[in-house]
């Protein structure tokens, strides 16, 4: 370094290495605190922001009990929920209530795929099937074929081979796709567009061929080499149960949704087998979207007495995805302003800690102020040269303070259920707690500004 | 050429006052030897900072050169204490965390004479007083007498026209503090003005006149014969 009052400085910082790490450390605490106070109360008010911005915070679901909740109530009740079952018909209750701008309904569906090491696996499993029955017959001819699709309705080694073929066909490398089939309103409700492709039309709902909306993630996973998103629309995707035909794809929106598809709910629920509906009706959620988040409550009352009214009580579930996110929102809000309260009582704390100890390490300087004044130095390159003492800690424990922050910040946020992870919010906060920190660590320099060099070489 | 007129100095500590200069006039010209003497508390160290700008009178004038150097400010006061004067304390007062070299580069870094260049003179300071080897010690290896004369190195380099020395051999033994005396006297014969504290008389005598102060008044000014020491 060719600036000898700095080498002085900086001596004197490595040559007390306990007492600057000290400082550093004080420092690194009360920015880490602080910012990762800041980026928790921040992000919780961005997280609720967002929570209430989204469609689903929007819509209240119905559904019927689940066996998970069931389990809970007695017993008697439970043959009753079987005979529950939701259907199209049931979103006429939109039609009563004016707040419920779309409604519509949602079953859980899912895709198998059919490709080489799914076969594979079959094969291998019924050669193991078959081992175990032929062994069994030996001694006790009862054993049972064990259950999935009738062996007529499966796709098999031929099939995909015969598929390898066909250019218009996708073999899955992927073995599963989970997704919802929806009525038409679901993509109303949401405004969506296809970013290639296009919606169902009204035949697809009327249900005849098996089509599908992917979702952006969705679409990726099924692309095969050298193929771009565009060119999946018209494709058929070789399934367990036939092929299905991909007719759009949706942009992206951020959420688990992306990683989804949508197929056209068709209400032939009635004109299947009765275990047919069993099934279907499970999962089954009627939701009705309230764009007037004011009337949301009201409307979730008037839902629940208009489907006891028609299903008895406890017959089915009406959640209210509002006063649910509320719970949330208020639970984070109070949590980021108790952290905020608290990491900055910390950072307060470290910063009058920080202004001590520099008060009294320039305490100890004076006589070297003196003989620096005395030397030639007047007294803005003494405020300049603990200014850069002052930069220097602060700087270096403000990066390790943010460091310390970032893991902090991320564990409080997932402790809190937060989703949201913006550095900028632990980057502002690191800025505003240094700021606060070198405002404490001016004040020993303001000593020196008035300070006659003599007396600070007497009084050393 | 420096003049003081009627120079107070009042330290007000509250409840007491104390004078530490009274009504000083004093005249300083270019090239003098001056020696400071006078019991201990009379106000010398006082006057020394004054002169040397490293405190503020009370009252009274300061001029140096004619110029009334109370209408400076800050920067430019620090900058004539840079380039005109230099000072020798009696606890030496170096940097110690600096080397010998270090230390005497220093004063020049704030008239922002270049590295080398510095570093060059320093060397040649150091030769000059006799401590060539001892470039990259630190203070504290340095003995009293080898301690100060880096001090006077330090003191030289941005070459002075007013050297103030207080009690310059204070804290040495008598034959180091010859040294430094003779180093001193070298100076003054090359047109540095010298003004020197000190308690010795002996020294004083060296001086080419004694200002005897008492109380913070200038009891008498007794103007030493050139020939007790000259050339
Ligand atoms: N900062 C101060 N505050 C109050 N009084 C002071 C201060 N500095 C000096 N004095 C007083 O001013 C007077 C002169 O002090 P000064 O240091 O000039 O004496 P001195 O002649 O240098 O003495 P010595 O020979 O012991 O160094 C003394 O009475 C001293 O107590
Ligand atoms: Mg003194």
């Amino acid at each position: 370094m060719h600036n000898e009052p700095l080498l002085i400085m900086l001596r004197r910082f490595t040559g007390r290495i306990l007492e600057s790490g000290l400082l550093i450390l004080l420092v690194a605490l009360g920015v880490g605190a602080a910012s990762a106070g800041v980026s928790i109360s921040l992000n919780s008010a961005s997280y609720a922001a967002d929570l209430r911005s989204r469609a689903s915070y929007h819509e209240i679901a119905v559904s019927v009990p689940s066996q998970a909740d069931t389990m809970e109530e007695p017993v008697i009740r439970k043959p009753t929920t079987d005979t529950t079952i939701l259907t199209y018909a049931d979103l006429s209750a939109a039609e009563l209530l004016p707040a419920v701008d779309f409604a519509y309904i949602e079953n859980p569906v899912r895709l198998s795929f059919v490709n080489e090491a799914v076969i594979e696996r079959d094969a291998e499993r019924r050669a193991q099937m078959e081992q175990i029955i032929t062994s069994e017959t030996a001694e006790d001819s009862k054993a049972e074929v064990p259950e999935g699709p009738p062996e007529s309705m499966r796709m098999d080694a031929e099939d995909l081979e015969e598929a390898a073929q066909d250019s218009s066909i996708i073999i899955a490398r992927i073995e599963e796709l989970s997704g919802s089939s929806v009525s038409s309103e679901y993509f109303t409700s949401r405004a969506l567009q296809t970013t290639f492709g296009s919606l169902f039309s009204t035949e697809d709902y009327q249900g005849t061929e098996s089509v599908i909306i992917l979702g952006h993630t969705a679409a990726q996973l099924l692309l095969s080499d050298g193929m771009t998103t565009g060119e999946l629309i018209g494709k058929r995707l070789l399934t367990r149960t036939g092929y299905v035909t991909i007719v759009g794809i949706l942009p992206p929106d951020g959420s688990s949704s992306d990683s989804r598809y949508y197929a056209p709910y068709q209400d032939t629920a009635a004109s299947l087998g009765f275990t047919g509906i069993r099934r279907s009706s499970m999962g089954t959620v009627l939701r009705f979207y309230v764009t007037d988040e004011q009337e949301l409550d009201a409307t979730a009352e008037q839902l629940e007495n208009w489907f006891t009214s028609q299903f008895g009580e406890n017959q089915i579930v009406i959640s209210n995805p509002k006063s649910e996110a509320d719970q949330l929102i208020a639970r984070n809000s109070s949590i980021g302003i108790l952290m905020l309260l608290l990491s900055g009582a910390g950072l307060f704390i470290a910063a009058i800690n920080v202004s001590h100890m520099l008060i009294s390490r320039a305490m100890r300087m004076r006589r070297h102020v003196g003989i620096l004044m005395a030397l030639g130095s007047s007294r803005g390159s003494i405020r300049r040269l603990f200014t850069w003492e002052s930069l220097g800690i602060t700087g270096i424990g403000t990066l390790f303070g943010a460091l310390f922050a970032i893991p902090l910040n991320a564990s409080m946020q997932q402790a809190m259920s937060i989703q949201t992870d913006s550095w900028w919010a632990i980057a502002l906060g690191a800025i505003l707690s240094a700021v606060l920190i070198l405002l404490f660590s001016l004040v020993p320099i303001m000593q020196y500004t008035r300070i006659q060099p003599a007396d600070a070489m007497r009084n050393a | 050429m420096i003049q003081l007129q009627a120079i107070n100095k009042l330290y007000d500590l509250g409840v007491t006052k104390v004078e530490a200069l009274k009504d000083v006039n004093l005249t300083i010209e270019r090239g003098e030897y001056v020696a400071i003497m006078g019991p201990s508390g009379s106000g010398k160290s006082t006057l020394m900072h004054i002169i040397g700008i490293l405190d503020q009178a009370s009252g009274g004038t300061y001029l140096l050169e004619d110029f009334d150097i109370t209408t400076l400010g800050d920067k430019e006061q620090a900058r004539i204490r840079n380039r005109h004067f230099g000072f020798i304390f009696q606890s030496f007062n170096l940097f110690p965390e600096l080397s010998a070299l270090e230390n005497i580069m220093l004063p020049m870094q704030y008239a922002n004479v270049p590295y080398k260049e510095r570093k060059q003179r320093a060397v040649r300071l150091l030769e000059d007083v006799g401590l060539a080897h001892r470039m990259h010690h630190l203070p504290s290896m340095l003995s009293g007498g080898e301690q100060q004369r880096v001090a006077i190195a330090r003191a030289l380099s941005n070459d002075p026209d007013l050297i103030l020395a207080d009690e310059p051999t204070g804290n040495l033994p008598s034959d180091k503090g010859e040294e430094i005396m003779q180093i001193l006297e070298k100076l003054n014969q090359n047109g540095v003005t010298i003004v020197m504290v000190t308690h010795n008389p002996e020294q004083g005598a060296r001086a080419r006149r004694i200002i005897n102060l008492q109380d913070g008044l200038i009891t008498e000014e007794t103007p030493v014969k050139e020939v007790t020491h000259a050339q």
